[in-house]
């Protein structure tokens, strides 16, 4: 428990922190970083390095990043603004808003929920990244995808990280008011926030200054091709913004719900209500529980409400802690900027809340939890094998066919397989302790004694008889 | 006909770089870009001021620009591989190619031909683009649902007789591929001519471009000051009729260097018959903007025939970018100059006068002035108003003098000059309209008197305005 309530001094940490992204950002390859800090009615910004490895700017206050998946939280926050218009019921089916769904499992058509579309738990794989073109139908179009998706888990079983979930959740939005997706986040949130940098179309990006992608190929870093950003996964993760703008939109969390200008968007309670956790995450990768899209972890007692985000080449992190009125976003242009934002983030938490996770001792390996858990596993386009290697297990990534032409297309080549390995920690979990992915957590789903899935990264991935 | 002597005029990189630096200078222009190539090989490349005002990008010679309307030359190309193939008939009515395809004059629905499209002599009132794509989205049906669109879309003229610039018929080719193609127009632009050509530097799509070094567009606003164009994006169905593609420099004369080549690219792979090449460069019709453009169109081109040797090209304009290309089959050469400043198509004949003639042995002329003192009989039967789908003209006599308004019919994204503009004689039927927002003047011309000797029609912008009034 942080029993000490520091007043936090943004100004008095800044130039340590410029230090640690500069020597950060140096060590890891990442080309360009914005960070962007609130503290109890102060903020403090800080920009580092340039905009592309091609075309070079430096970054500033106006450049724009791709905040990913840190988009479901404003996708979330529209729709409990729709609830208190008494447009939409959380725990109405979602045939309510879109009779047509269609899944291939018909029961879980019938009965999943807007709610389970918002915390993971809707129980289909949810990695669905076929392209539905550019139109305003982009979201009509993605429910003939959906129609394709296995359902692994009854909606509101388990949580497992689904993107397509919440490009219907867009859909429903759309189908509640008449309008497309975007038009919706700009009137609602946007615009009342007075986030005036932040976007999701590629005619506003591209006549601005923005940062591409970037990933270490073959010992150098490179930019990545295409900057993507399909329409129909826009709700999931599309908006284009600025640290400023993310702050502007943290401190919006962190209030009462009100506008700057006094204007009410959202009751307290249903700020509230998306704190509530509402699955189990299992103290994995993406925390200890999900709200209403909100990924909740605690630090050395301290509540953290997260939503990071990954895009091709661009990976971001947002954490707010409404508890001492703070919050961080680190925003990056490199694959590699996933160390960096952790690295970081873990440092600031401790360094100005004195929030510190305290480190796990991993479990001994016993015979029987080794032979229970080595073997095949599958995700929706991968594979994990598992096999003993001494006191720890090794796990190996590989992809299916489709997974690999589907990876091709997105990130334009297929990353080596690499092994990682992992040792087993309390609460049915394991943490890696190698590589790039060191300290990461998963967890274990069992069903009586014998291993059902294993979570990596968020996704489960169900053990196979093969 | 003369032969300019070409041993000793050299053209390179560095003497375009200082003529494509001064030319911007002088000019208030962010950035501009050149190439020529002469020989399959290029031989000068210029790369001069910023992408973009706001972030200071500098152009390089891998800048990815808008050439706006030189993709009607592309659309062409993919038009005449239809013909080459003996799968379209250029003097078959276009509509017997796409089920369902109307105009609003029955005449015109019946018997406008492709090739009547492909040299803007179809008469039909033309200039309807979708911007922003608001209109026909960007989907893969963008160019199906704007053709669909046309059954509202009158004449300006009958069929055959007069040229006057028409997107609209563009867009009506560029479904003509699709139709026969079964497929979109910017796969059949890729695989039908991107990549046979090797033109890996021109793209099809925005996501394409983006991360690169891409040139941005510039307009003047109201107080003069140059901004960053809002729209670069612009709407998908427009493809066909020059928003696609986008190519650097180098491409885009490598391009025109197939036509050079008789219909070869630099590899030697066939991309066009000979016989469709030479028809694209054969005259159709005759264009009254002879300075400008040449003074006759072709099939997909200008053509400047007089005097020679002949000069065949396209000119493009965006919302913030202005483009020229030309090449000259006789010399073996092409070059192109682009700019990312609105409407600088004047300045195309300064740069070739400093560096491109004497290189390539040509003449390229600048608009006529008016001779001093010139009077015109009977200015009274200009007077009137003339109109198009786009705009109306009122032309208009006050103690002696004419002048004209521009009164666009719709909101446009490009900014405007309102105030009159004086029309000084250049003939007993041309004149020049001074348009100071972008200090140029631009020829008017009045054709087709009636028994009274009042003109039914007047050409301005390389479109025909009919008489109401």
């Amino acid at each position: 428990m942080a029993t000490d309530v520091r007043t936090i001094d943004l100004g008095a940490l800044h130039a340590e922190l410029e230090e640690r992204v500069g020597e950060a950002a140096q060590r890891l390859g990442v080309p360009g970083v914005a960070i962007g800090l609130y503290a109890g009615g102060q903020e403090d910004y800080l920009y580092h390095g340039i905009t592309s490895l091609e075309n070079p700017l430096a970054v500033d206050a106006a450049t724009l990043f791709q905040i990913g998946s840190t988009t479901k939280t404003y996708t979330a926050t529209i729709m409990m603004m729709l609830v208190e218009q008494g447009l939409v019921d959380l725990d109405a089916p979602v045939r309510t808003y879109v009779p047509e769904l269609r899944l291939k499992d018909d029961s879980a058509a019938q009965s999943v929920t807007v709610l389970q579309l918002l915390n993971h738990t809707a129980g289909w794989s949810g990695d669905l990244h076929e392209s539905t073109g550019d139109g305003d139908d982009a979201r009509e179009r993605f429910l003939a995808i959906l129609a394709k998706a296995t359902q692994n888990d009854p909606p509101g079983k388990v949580a497992s990280y689904n993107n397509a979930a919440v490009n219907l959740a867009g859909l429903v939005i759309e189908r509640v008011t008449g309008k497309t997706y975007e038009a919706v986040v700009n009137e609602m949130l946007l615009q009342p926030l007075g986030m005036a940098e932040s976007f999701f179309f590629l005619n506003d990006v591209i006549t601005r200054k923005f940062v591409v992608g970037h990933r270490k190929r073959k010992e150098q870093m490179q930019v990545t091709r295409p900057y993507a950003l399909p329409r129909a996964v826009a709700p999931a993760g599309g908006i284009i913004s600025t640290a400023a703008d993310q702050v502007r939109y943290a401190r919006f969390h962190l209030g009462d719900g009100t506008a700057p200008d006094g204007s009410r968007l959202l009751s307290d309670a249903s700020l509230q209500r998306m704190r509530q956790p509402t699955a189990s995450l299992h103290g994995a990768v993406l925390g200890d529980f999900v709200g209403i899209s909100w990924l909740m972890r605690d630090v050395g007692g301290v509540r953290v409400l997260a939503h990071g985000g990954s895009t091709n080449g661009q990976q971001s992190s947002f954490d707010i802690v409404p508890e001492r009125d703070f919050a961080v976003t680190i925003l990056t242009n490199a694959d590699e900027g996933a160390l960096l934002h952790r690295e970081l983030t873990e440092w600031i938490l401790a360094t100005y809340l004195g929030a510190v996770e305290p480190e796990v001792e991993p479990l001994p390996l016993t015979d029987e939890d080794a032979e229970a858990l080595s073997g095949r596993y599958s995700a929706v386009h991968a594979y994990v094998d598992v096999a003993r290697d001494g006191d720890a297990l090794r796990l190996v990534i590989s992809y299916t066919p489709d997974g690999e032409r589907m990876i091709r297309e997105i990130v334009g080549e297929v990353p080596e397989p690499k092994p990682i390995h992992v040792k087993l920690i309390p609460g049915d979990r394991f943490v890696v302790v190698d590589g790039d992915a060191r300290g990461m957590k998963g967890h274990i789903l069992r069903e009586g004694d014998a291993v059902r899935a294993l979570n990596v990264g968020g996704r489960l991935a169900y053990r196979t008889t093969a | 006909m003369t032969t300019a002597p070409l041993a000793g005029t050299s053209l390179d990189s560095a003497r375009a770089q200082e003529a494509l630096e001064d030319l911007i200078a002088r000019h208030d222009i962010p950035g501009a870009g050149f190439a020529a190539l002469r020989d399959g090989e290029v031989v000068a490349t210029a790369a001069a001021g910023v992408a973009n005002l706001d972030t200071g990008l500098r152009v390089t010679d891998g800048t990815i620009w808008q050439p706006g309307s030189i993709g009607k030359t592309y659309c062409t190309v993919l038009v005449m591989q239809l013909v080459d193939e003996g799968l379209v008939d250029l003097d078959r009515p276009v509509s017997g190619y796409i089920p369902g395809l109307r105009f609003a004059d029955e005449t015109a629905t019946r018997t406008v031909t492709v090739r009547q499209l492909l040299s803007h002599t179809s008469g039909i009132d033309g200039d309807r683009i979708d911007e922003t794509g608001a209109l026909f989205g960007r989907s893969d049906d963008a160019v199906q649902r704007y053709v669909a669109s046309l059954a509202d879309l009158d004449q300006i003229v009958e069929p055959g007789r007069l040229w006057s610039y028409c997107n609209a018929g563009y867009i009506v080719l560029g479904r003509l591929v699709e139709v026969i193609r079964g497929a979109t127009y910017e796969s059949v632009l890729r695989e039908k001519l991107l990549e046979p050509a090797g033109l890996g530097n021109t793209f099809c799509f925005p996501e394409e471009v983006v991360a690169r070094n891409t040139a941005v567009g510039h307009m003047p606003s109201p107080d003069g000051t140059l901004k960053v164009a809002p729209i670069w994006v612009m709407g998908r169905s427009g493809g066909p009729a020059g928003v696609v593609p986008y190519a650097s420099m180098t491409d885009l004369v490598r391009f025109a260097d197939i036509l050079v080549r008789g219909g070869i690219a630099a590899d030697g792979t066939r991309i066009l018959s000979a016989e469709s090449v030479a028809e694209m460069q054969r005259p159709h019709a005759e264009c009254p903007e002879r300075e400008l453009l040449g003074g006759h169109w072709g099939l997909g081109l200008l053509a400047k025939l007089d005097p020679g040797p002949a000069v065949y090209g396209h000119d493009g304009n965006t919302l913030g970018q202005t483009a020229a290309m030309r090449y000259v089959p006789e010399r073996n050469l092409a070059f192109a100059l682009i700019t990312n400043r609105h409407q600088t198509n004047m300045l195309f004949a300064e740069l070739c006068n400093a560096i491109v003639d004497d290189w390539a042995g040509i003449t390229t002329a600048r608009q006529r002035k008016p001779v001093e003192g010139m009077q015109v009989d009977a200015s009274e039967r200009f007077t009137g108003t003339y109109a198009n789908v786009a705009a109306e003209i009122p032309v208009a006599l006050s103690d002696g003098a004419l002048s004209m308004e521009l009164r666009p019919r719709r909101a446009l994204a490009e900014p405007l000059d309102l105030t009159p503009f004086p029309l000084r004689p250049l003939d007993d039927a041309t004149f020049l309209a001074r348009i100071d927002i972008v200090d140029d003047d631009l020829q008017v011309a009045f054709l087709e008197p009636d028994a009274g000797g009042r003109p039914r029609y007047l050409h301005f912008g390389g479109r025909l305005y009919r008489r109401t009034a």
